[in-house]
């Protein structure tokens, strides 16, 4: 925000001015949005429990981007190709790819369709990010081979995954009624990637 | 917004001293055109949705609820939330209803069949599916000792035909009982009670995994398996036939019979995918 002085008024001019970007090394600018991915990943993974707060950090992921869920679901496709039987690689990439960016659709007009007030790509934003626990539990199924060592281990991360979205979602303003209907889906989507991450 | 904002930039220097002659006096302008802009652009300064959105599209249904006449276009998501009327106690009640078929499906539904049961229990189908199946194979494998690689194409044969069972079959089911000129055939109708019918599969394929494969009774483990989608069949079927056969009554009694015996055929033969597809693992089919 910057003051001026004109004719003897002061005008404030509340446009958004933001710095000088124009000649910054182009490190700095894509450190800029590899920050911003960072502070909303620290939100939604540890939400905060103090009100106040509350308000701020859901200022932030309102400010969604699909940066760090871009990321997140393909490094998750990438471990799961990797580790798929052989044969399968490029099938098992592009159907995690696929099958997480249409799961966090459906999911997401699902809640529209209940009467949620949460604009669309806010919560695919938030379902994206809240993938993140996920990311490490693949890589981990590529070093250990035992699903019986896995099982646990992934079921930490899919109740990490879960906790962070429903806190952060906090029912998407359905109806009180509503709510389960409207979560449901969120644990079918995180429980199969989990599921796969175990079996693969 | 509070006051005048002037940009600067935006006039030059002639008009802002008429302009701060207006707010002193209040002269006539005159010809010169000015106009107070709205520049503010506030909190959304990267100008995307608003939480609360803004845009006619994302609405939550209110409006539903205070003006249920008003005709819906099919292009807003207004049309669609209509069929996501339930709450969380309907959605149960009517997946117990279709596990335990005692009371009339159809009575209970009454006018509000919803699209929000077909969906997700086919999805939830889908996936319960290639869980069992995987991880039976899983166990199969590890009892003769061989490293297990899963089917990725299970998911996408699980979706086919769970999607496809759901939504294409009620839609041929109405569509003959219109050719037929039944009077009760109602298309949302149909989807519905296809759709709870699918209920029965996630405990069915539950019990498929059938674990005492793990002390290698690989013969009750089958038992175990053709039971439970008898089982499984025996009782959706019911709930089907019973709540259709009032439907299909209102057709000619010849016709009736033959389209009661195809919706019988027709479940018989998705419970026979069921089993053979996702539950048909011995160890001769892993090794090969």
């Amino acid at each position: 925000m910057n003051t001026h002085t004109l004719a003897g008024d002061q005008i404030q001019d509340r446009r958004f001015s933001g710095g000088d970007t124009l000649d910054e090394p182009v490190l700095e600018t894509l450190m800029r949005d590899v920050r911003a991915v960072g502070r909303r990943v620290k939100q939604v993974l540890y939400p905060k429990v103090n009100a106040n707060i509350d308000a701020e950090s859901g200022q932030i992921i309102r400010d969604w981007d699909l940066w760090g869920p871009l990321v997140f679901c393909l490094f998750l496709s990438l471990a799961l190709s990797i580790s798929a039987p052989a044969q399968q690689a490029s099938r098992v990439f592009s159907g995690v790819f696929a099958f997480v960016w249409i799961a966090e659709a459906l999911v997401t007009l699902n809640i529209k369709l209940l009467g949620g007030s949460i604009s669309f790509f806010h919560s695919v934003c938030i379902l994206g990010y809240a993938l993140f626990p996920l990311v490490p539990g693949a890589i981990f199924s590529l070093i250990v081979k035992s699903m019986i060592i896995r099982f646990p281990i992934v079921v930490a991360l899919i109740a990490w995954s879960l906790f962070a979205s429903m806190r952060t979602l906090k029912g998407a303003g359905v109806r009180e009624g509503r709510v389960v209907l409207a979560m449901y889906p969120v644990w079918l989507f995180y429980g199969w990637l989990g599921w796969l991450c175990v079996i693969t | 917004m509070a006051g005048p904002t002037v940009s600067a930039g935006s006039a030059s220097r002639g008009d802002y001293d008429t302009l701060i002659d207006v707010d002193a006096e209040g002269v006539d302008l005159g010809e010169t055109d000015l106009e107070f802009h709205d520049f503010h652009t506030g909190d959304n300064v990267q100008g995307k949705i608003p939480a609360g959105g803004q845009s006619r599209l994302y609405e939550p249904p209110l409006s539903l609820e205070n003006d249920p006449n008003r005709p819906l276009s099919i292009w807003t998501i207004h049309f669609y939330a209509q069929f996501f009327n339930v709450e969380t106690s309907d959605v149960m009640q009517r997946c117990i209803y279709a596990l335990y078929p005692r009371v009339s499906f159809v009575d209970t539904v009454g006018d509000n069949p919803d699209l929000y049961g077909p969906f997700w229990i086919a999805s939830t189908v889908i996936l319960v599916l290639f869980f069992s199946s995987t991880l039976a194979g899983a166990i199969a494998s590890h009892v003769a000792g061989v490293r297990y690689e899963y089917n990725f194409g299970l998911l996408s044969a699980a979706a086919a035909l769970m999607y496809g069972y759901t939504f294409i079959v009620p839609i041929l089911l109405w569509g003959s009982l219109k050719w037929y000129r039944s009077e009760h055939a109602r298309l949302l109708e149909c989807v519905t009670l296809y759709g709870y019918a699918n209920t029965i599969w996630v405990p069915v394929a539950l019990v498929s995994i059938s674990p005492i494969e793990i002390f290698n009774f690989q013969t009750i483990a089958n038992v175990v398996r053709w039971a439970s989608a008898a089982v499984g069949f025996a009782i959706s079927t019911t709930f089907l036939v019973r709540n259709l056969y009032p439907v299909l009554n209102s057709t000619e009694a010849k016709t009736s019979r033959i389209l009661l015996i195809v919706v019988v055929l027709g479940h018989m033969a998705l419970a026979f995918v069921v089993k053979l597809v996702f539950f048909a693992y011995s160890i001769d089919d892993n090794s090969n």
